[in-house]
């Protein structure tokens, strides 16, 4: 296996409506510890799949519908996983974990909780949210501006 | 009997108040919006089926075209129920 092969990618959601935006509570409750933090929406993006439709998917596994906007931030160094951030404009849904989903598969076997939830923009700064370098660049970009 | 908003003849829908109209509008924006999605919806799953995609894709593409329906029938209804209710209640006008 060539190290191009080991490396993934993915994308991920930046979708802001009414001042919140929408990220997923995690918990982590493996085996030596737990971790409470946020993440954005988001997921691997299979070799078959364009960036549009792993977006797409990821947002159904929410039950959020959303258009996806620009590029808002990518990592695309040599030898490490790439990733994709894209602005979303919010359409229809009230985020919950669908039922059919992977997370929901996980959060059965209990070690893992997926809550969908809006956060209002002023509360991020406080928050633990991966990746830290989107979440600066939303409080460097879209909350000063 | 189903009403349809665009083809209503012009006094049954001035006689609806100002809300009324909002809510109205705001649900034909909806389904403008709805019916966008469920042709990028139905052309997703064209591609995966060309494709020869997953089945799973087509599965979960495919739900999410229904749910995308069921509420553009909802929203209609919806605008319908008003349009009724308005024009059997008076009182709700708020001509300007």
């Amino acid at each position: 296996m060539s190290e191009e092969d080991i490396h993934k990618k993915w994308v991920g959601g930046i979708c802001v409506h009414d001042n919140k935006v929408l990220l997923i509570h995690r918990i982590n409750n493996e085996i030596n510890f737990t971790k409470e933090y946020y993440v954005f929406p988001g997921k691997d993006v299979l070799e078959d799949e364009t960036l549009e439709i792993a977006l797409k998917k990821a947002f159904m596994d929410i039950s959020v519908t959303v258009q996806l906007g620009d590029l808002f931030y990518s990592k695309e160094e040599d030898f490490e996983d790439q990733e994709y951030y894209y602005t979303c404009l919010y359409l229809l849904g009230d985020p919950a974990v669908a039922s059919l989903s992977d997370q929901a598969k996980e959060m059965q076997r209990g070690k893992q909780t997926y809550t969908p939830v809006w956060i209002k923009l002023s509360e991020i700064e406080d928050l633990i949210i991966y990746p830290e370098s989107v979440k600066i660049s939303i409080l460097e970009n879209l909350i000063k501006n | 009997m189903q009403v349809d908003y665009n083809n209503s003849p012009k006094e049954e829908l001035d006689t609806l108040g100002t809300q009324e109209r909002e809510v109205i509008d705001d649900l034909i924006l909806q389904n403008k919006t709805l019916e966008a999605l469920i042709k990028g919806l139905l052309e997703d799953i064209e591609t995966f089926k060309k494709d020869g995609s997953s089945t799973s894709d087509i599965v979960r593409f495919t739900m999410q075209l229904n749910i995308m329906r069921d509420k553009k029938v909802r929203n209609l209804a919806a605008i319908n129920k008003i349009i009724k209710e308005g024009i059997r209640l008076p009182s709700t006008n708020n001509h300007e």
